[in-house]
Protein backbone atom coordinates (compact mmCIF):
# COMPACT_ATOMS: atom_id res chain seq x y z
CA UNK A 1 0.00 0.00 0.00
CA UNK A 2 2.50 2.45 0.89
CA UNK A 3 4.54 1.93 -1.79
CA UNK A 4 1.58 1.78 -4.22
CA UNK A 5 0.93 5.54 -2.54
CA UNK A 6 4.47 6.85 -3.26
CA UNK A 7 4.22 5.85 -6.86
CA UNK A 8 0.98 7.19 -7.45
CA UNK A 9 1.94 10.35 -6.02
CA UNK A 10 5.89 10.14 -7.81
CA UNK A 11 3.50 9.31 -11.20
CA UNK A 12 1.80 12.36 -10.53
CA UNK A 13 4.60 15.22 -9.58
CA UNK A 14 6.31 13.37 -12.79
CA UNK A 15 3.12 14.03 -15.04
CA UNK A 16 3.19 17.48 -13.71
CA UNK A 17 6.44 18.02 -14.67
CA UNK A 18 6.30 15.98 -17.96
CA UNK A 19 3.12 18.33 -19.02
CA UNK A 20 5.20 21.38 -18.27
CA UNK A 21 8.18 20.25 -21.10
CA UNK A 22 6.67 17.87 -23.45
CA UNK A 23 5.72 20.28 -25.87
CA UNK A 24 8.66 21.02 -28.69
CA UNK A 25 9.96 24.27 -27.44
CA UNK A 26 12.70 22.81 -25.69
CA UNK A 27 13.83 20.77 -28.89
CA UNK A 28 13.30 24.11 -30.96
CA UNK A 29 15.86 25.79 -28.75
CA UNK A 30 18.62 23.26 -28.40
CA UNK A 31 17.56 22.60 -31.81
CA UNK A 32 18.84 26.80 -32.66
CA UNK A 33 21.29 26.45 -30.14
CA UNK A 34 23.11 23.75 -32.46
CA UNK A 35 22.46 25.54 -35.43
CA UNK A 36 24.25 28.45 -33.94
CA UNK A 37 27.79 26.34 -32.86
CA UNK A 38 27.73 25.29 -36.79
CA UNK A 39 27.67 29.34 -38.03
CA UNK A 40 30.27 29.95 -35.62
CA UNK A 41 32.22 26.74 -36.62
CA UNK A 42 31.42 27.09 -40.54
CA UNK A 43 30.82 30.55 -41.69
CA UNK A 44 33.39 31.79 -38.43
CA UNK A 45 30.43 33.68 -36.84
CA UNK A 46 31.80 32.99 -33.37
CA UNK A 47 29.82 34.95 -31.48
CA UNK A 48 26.22 33.25 -32.88
CA UNK A 49 25.79 30.73 -30.13
CA UNK A 50 26.05 33.77 -27.41
CA UNK A 51 23.70 36.07 -29.66
CA UNK A 52 21.14 32.63 -29.59
CA UNK A 53 21.77 31.42 -25.90
CA UNK A 54 20.86 35.00 -24.85
CA UNK A 55 17.40 35.52 -27.12
CA UNK A 56 16.51 32.06 -26.81
CA UNK A 57 16.70 32.54 -23.12
CA UNK A 58 14.57 35.87 -23.37
CA UNK A 59 12.21 34.36 -25.99
CA UNK A 60 11.54 31.32 -24.30
CA UNK A 61 9.56 32.58 -21.24
CA UNK A 62 7.80 34.57 -23.89
CA UNK A 63 6.55 31.89 -25.83
CA UNK A 64 5.82 29.66 -23.16
CA UNK A 65 3.44 32.03 -21.65
CA UNK A 66 1.67 32.72 -25.26
CA UNK A 67 2.04 29.43 -26.46
CA UNK A 68 2.00 26.61 -23.52
CA UNK A 69 0.17 28.39 -20.83
CA UNK A 70 -3.11 29.30 -22.73
CA UNK A 71 -3.38 25.45 -23.17
CA UNK A 72 -2.22 23.63 -20.22
CA UNK A 73 -2.27 25.93 -17.80
CA UNK A 74 0.48 27.07 -15.09
CA UNK A 75 2.45 24.89 -12.66
CA UNK A 76 4.75 25.80 -10.17
CA UNK A 77 7.03 22.29 -9.09
CA UNK A 78 8.45 22.39 -5.26
CA UNK A 79 11.36 24.74 -4.20
CA UNK A 80 13.43 21.46 -3.77
CA UNK A 81 12.32 20.04 -7.51
CA UNK A 82 13.31 23.38 -8.71
CA UNK A 83 16.74 23.55 -6.69
CA UNK A 84 17.53 20.08 -8.03
CA UNK A 85 16.48 21.04 -11.71
CA UNK A 86 19.01 24.43 -11.15
CA UNK A 87 21.83 21.87 -10.00
CA UNK A 88 21.31 19.52 -12.84
CA UNK A 89 21.54 22.60 -15.27
CA UNK A 90 24.66 23.54 -13.69
CA UNK A 91 26.17 20.16 -13.56
CA UNK A 92 25.76 19.52 -17.41
CA UNK A 93 26.92 22.92 -18.13
CA UNK A 94 29.84 22.02 -15.95
CA UNK A 95 30.37 18.26 -17.36
CA UNK A 96 30.32 20.18 -20.90
CA UNK A 97 33.23 23.22 -20.29
CA UNK A 98 35.15 20.10 -18.27
CA UNK A 99 35.18 17.89 -20.68
CA UNK A 100 36.17 20.63 -23.57
CA UNK A 101 38.74 22.37 -21.50
CA UNK A 102 39.82 18.82 -20.14
CA UNK A 103 40.76 17.41 -23.44
CA UNK A 104 42.11 20.20 -24.84
CA UNK A 105 44.33 20.79 -21.97
CA UNK A 106 45.67 17.33 -22.01
CA UNK A 107 46.66 17.53 -25.54
CA UNK A 108 48.13 20.69 -24.64
CA UNK A 109 50.35 19.25 -21.78
CA UNK A 110 51.53 16.40 -23.81
CA UNK A 111 49.33 13.38 -22.16
CA UNK A 112 46.91 12.89 -25.14
CA UNK A 113 47.49 12.77 -28.94
CA UNK A 114 45.08 14.01 -31.45
CA UNK A 115 45.33 16.14 -35.16
CA UNK A 116 43.83 19.48 -34.97
CA UNK A 117 41.43 18.24 -37.57
CA UNK A 118 39.96 16.00 -34.44
CA UNK A 119 39.33 19.01 -32.67
CA UNK A 120 35.40 20.05 -33.77
CA UNK A 121 34.70 16.30 -33.37
CA UNK A 122 36.31 16.29 -30.05
CA UNK A 123 33.63 19.48 -29.24
CA UNK A 124 30.95 17.50 -30.75
CA UNK A 125 31.69 14.93 -28.64
CA UNK A 126 31.66 16.79 -25.76
CA UNK A 127 29.09 18.53 -26.30
CA UNK A 128 26.79 15.45 -27.62
CA UNK A 129 28.08 13.90 -24.25
CA UNK A 130 26.58 17.19 -22.14
CA UNK A 131 23.14 16.58 -24.24
CA UNK A 132 23.09 13.20 -23.04
CA UNK A 133 23.45 13.73 -19.52
CA UNK A 134 21.11 16.82 -19.39
CA UNK A 135 18.58 14.21 -21.40
CA UNK A 136 19.51 11.47 -18.06
CA UNK A 137 18.75 14.04 -15.57
CA UNK A 138 15.76 15.91 -16.67
CA UNK A 139 14.33 12.66 -17.87
CA UNK A 140 13.58 13.92 -21.59
CA UNK A 141 14.71 10.71 -23.22
CA UNK A 142 14.84 12.08 -26.96
CA UNK A 143 17.72 13.78 -25.24
CA UNK A 144 19.89 11.19 -26.17
CA UNK A 145 19.09 10.57 -30.00
CA UNK A 146 19.56 14.18 -30.71
CA UNK A 147 23.00 13.44 -28.80
CA UNK A 148 23.71 10.18 -31.07
CA UNK A 149 22.81 12.26 -34.17
CA UNK A 150 24.93 15.29 -33.20
CA UNK A 151 27.51 12.67 -32.22
CA UNK A 152 27.48 10.73 -36.08
CA UNK A 153 27.34 13.79 -37.38
CA UNK A 154 31.04 14.50 -35.70
CA UNK A 155 32.11 11.35 -36.97
CA UNK A 156 31.23 11.48 -39.90
CA UNK A 157 32.25 15.32 -40.71
CA UNK A 158 35.79 14.61 -39.79
CA UNK A 159 35.95 11.15 -41.17
CA UNK A 160 35.18 12.25 -44.50
CA UNK A 161 36.45 15.70 -44.64
CA UNK A 162 33.53 17.61 -44.57
CA UNK A 163 33.40 21.48 -44.25
CA UNK A 164 33.35 22.12 -39.73
CA UNK A 165 30.05 22.89 -38.94
CA UNK A 166 27.80 21.13 -41.62
CA UNK A 167 26.96 18.16 -39.06
CA UNK A 168 25.64 21.07 -36.21
CA UNK A 169 23.31 22.55 -39.12
CA UNK A 170 21.71 19.19 -40.09
CA UNK A 171 21.36 17.51 -36.32
CA UNK A 172 20.21 21.14 -35.47
CA UNK A 173 17.90 21.30 -38.33
CA UNK A 174 16.78 17.79 -37.51
CA UNK A 175 16.19 18.68 -33.77
CA UNK A 176 13.95 22.26 -34.95
CA UNK A 177 12.16 20.11 -36.87
CA UNK A 178 11.43 17.60 -34.15
CA UNK A 179 10.06 20.28 -32.09
CA UNK A 180 7.97 21.84 -34.10
CA UNK A 181 6.38 18.52 -35.21
CA UNK A 182 5.85 17.95 -31.46
CA UNK A 183 4.95 21.62 -30.90
CA UNK A 184 2.18 21.39 -33.28
CA UNK A 185 0.94 18.07 -32.26
CA UNK A 186 0.62 19.64 -28.47
CA UNK A 187 -1.08 22.53 -30.08
CA UNK A 188 -3.59 20.38 -31.89
CA UNK A 189 -4.18 18.21 -28.80
CA UNK A 190 -4.35 21.16 -26.54
CA UNK A 191 -6.90 23.73 -28.02
CA UNK A 192 -6.45 26.95 -25.97
CA UNK A 193 -8.52 27.44 -23.62
CA UNK A 194 -11.87 29.13 -24.37
CA UNK A 195 -13.55 30.39 -21.54
CA UNK A 196 -11.96 32.22 -18.53
CA UNK A 197 -9.34 30.98 -16.19
CA UNK A 198 -11.40 32.47 -13.53
CA UNK A 199 -13.69 30.09 -12.45
CA UNK A 200 -13.40 29.19 -8.74
CA UNK B 1 -4.65 -0.89 26.15
CA UNK B 2 -7.81 -2.48 23.82
CA UNK B 3 -7.54 -2.76 20.03
CA UNK B 4 -9.60 -0.28 18.02
CA UNK B 5 -11.45 -4.02 17.41
CA UNK B 6 -11.81 -4.63 20.85
CA UNK B 7 -12.88 -1.28 21.69
CA UNK B 8 -15.68 -1.11 18.30
CA UNK B 9 -14.25 1.96 17.37
CA UNK B 10 -13.65 1.18 13.05
CA UNK B 11 -10.33 2.58 11.78
CA UNK B 12 -11.90 4.25 9.10
CA UNK B 13 -14.44 5.59 11.61
CA UNK B 14 -12.44 8.73 11.99
CA UNK B 15 -11.99 9.26 8.08
CA UNK B 16 -12.06 13.26 6.94
CA UNK B 17 -14.92 12.55 4.45
CA UNK B 18 -14.43 16.00 2.74
CA UNK B 19 -10.85 14.34 1.51
CA UNK B 20 -12.10 11.01 0.82
CA UNK B 21 -14.44 11.66 -2.02
CA UNK B 22 -12.42 10.46 -4.92
CA UNK B 23 -12.31 13.98 -6.72
CA UNK B 24 -11.08 16.06 -3.78
CA UNK B 25 -9.01 13.47 -3.21
CA UNK B 26 -6.95 13.46 -6.54
CA UNK B 27 -7.21 17.50 -6.23
CA UNK B 28 -5.27 16.89 -3.13
CA UNK B 29 -3.01 14.55 -4.08
CA UNK B 30 -2.05 16.61 -7.33
CA UNK B 31 -1.70 19.52 -4.86
CA UNK B 32 0.46 17.73 -2.45
CA UNK B 33 2.84 16.91 -4.74
CA UNK B 34 3.60 20.60 -6.82
CA UNK B 35 3.89 23.64 -4.50
CA UNK B 36 0.84 25.50 -6.93
CA UNK B 37 -0.60 25.06 -10.32
CA UNK B 38 -3.69 27.05 -11.81
CA UNK B 39 -7.31 25.94 -12.48
CA UNK B 40 -6.48 24.58 -15.83
CA UNK B 41 -3.55 22.47 -15.23
CA UNK B 42 -5.71 21.30 -12.73
CA UNK B 43 -8.56 20.52 -14.66
CA UNK B 44 -6.13 19.08 -17.52
CA UNK B 45 -4.67 16.72 -14.90
CA UNK B 46 -7.69 15.25 -13.11
CA UNK B 47 -10.16 15.39 -16.39
CA UNK B 48 -13.05 17.16 -13.78
CA UNK B 49 -15.44 19.54 -15.68
CA UNK B 50 -14.81 23.35 -14.90
CA UNK B 51 -18.27 23.16 -13.00
CA UNK B 52 -17.29 20.12 -11.06
CA UNK B 53 -13.82 21.39 -10.55
CA UNK B 54 -15.35 24.38 -9.02
CA UNK B 55 -17.56 22.67 -6.99
CA UNK B 56 -15.21 20.70 -5.50
CA UNK B 57 -12.19 23.34 -4.91
CA UNK B 58 -15.11 25.58 -3.09
CA UNK B 59 -15.53 22.66 -0.45
CA UNK B 60 -11.86 22.48 -0.25
CA UNK B 61 -11.68 26.02 0.24
CA UNK B 62 -14.30 26.68 2.75
CA UNK B 63 -12.57 23.99 4.94
CA UNK B 64 -9.35 25.72 4.89
CA UNK B 65 -7.54 23.05 3.35
CA UNK B 66 -7.02 24.96 -0.68
CA UNK B 67 -6.30 28.53 -0.79
CA UNK B 68 -6.89 29.80 -4.25
CA UNK B 69 -4.81 33.02 -4.95
CA UNK B 70 -6.62 35.38 -8.16
CA UNK B 71 -4.31 36.78 -9.92
CA UNK B 72 -2.90 37.98 -13.25
CA UNK B 73 -0.41 36.51 -15.50
CA UNK B 74 0.24 39.59 -18.03
CA UNK B 75 -3.16 40.67 -19.08
CA UNK B 76 -5.50 37.59 -17.88
CA UNK B 77 -6.81 36.42 -14.83
CA UNK B 78 -5.21 33.14 -13.58
CA UNK B 79 -6.88 31.64 -10.75
CA UNK B 80 -3.96 30.04 -9.07
CA UNK B 81 -4.57 27.07 -6.48
CA UNK B 82 -2.40 26.12 -3.46
CA UNK B 83 -2.60 23.39 -0.78
CA UNK B 84 -2.80 25.17 2.82
CA UNK B 85 -1.27 23.76 5.64
CA UNK B 86 -4.26 22.39 7.27
CA UNK B 87 -4.99 20.76 3.50
CA UNK B 88 -1.35 19.57 3.82
CA UNK B 89 -2.16 17.83 7.60
CA UNK B 90 -5.46 16.64 6.73
CA UNK B 91 -3.65 14.66 3.31
CA UNK B 92 -1.61 12.76 5.23
CA UNK B 93 -3.96 11.89 8.29
CA UNK B 94 -6.32 10.70 5.58
CA UNK B 95 -3.14 8.70 3.70
CA UNK B 96 -2.03 7.86 7.52
CA UNK B 97 -5.47 6.32 8.35
CA UNK B 98 -5.90 4.30 4.84
CA UNK B 99 -2.33 2.62 5.35
CA UNK B 100 -3.18 1.56 9.29
CA UNK B 101 -6.48 0.12 7.75
CA UNK B 102 -4.64 -1.49 4.58
CA UNK B 103 -2.07 -3.13 7.32
CA UNK B 104 -5.06 -4.85 9.26
CA UNK B 105 -6.57 -6.43 5.83
CA UNK B 106 -5.79 -10.36 5.44
CA UNK B 107 -3.86 -11.03 1.79
CA UNK B 108 -5.99 -14.28 1.39
CA UNK B 109 -9.45 -13.68 1.14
Amino acid sequence: MSSNLESVLGRLESSSYRLSVDHGLIDILVGTVLVAFGLMLHADLGYMPVIVFFVGATAYPSARRRLIDPRIGHVRLHADRVAEIKAWKWLTFGVLLTAIFGVLALRALGWIDYPESAVPMIVTGCLALALAIAAWLFGIWRGFVWAAILFAGGVIEWRFGLANGLSWYFSGGLVVLAGLLMLARFMRANPPDAGDTDDV
Amino acid sequence: MTSDRESGAHPLGDVDRLVHEPARLLILSQLYVIKACDFLFMQKQTGLTKGNLSSHLTKLEDAGYVEIIKEFAGKRPRTLLRLTPSGRQAFSNHVASLREWMANVPNQP
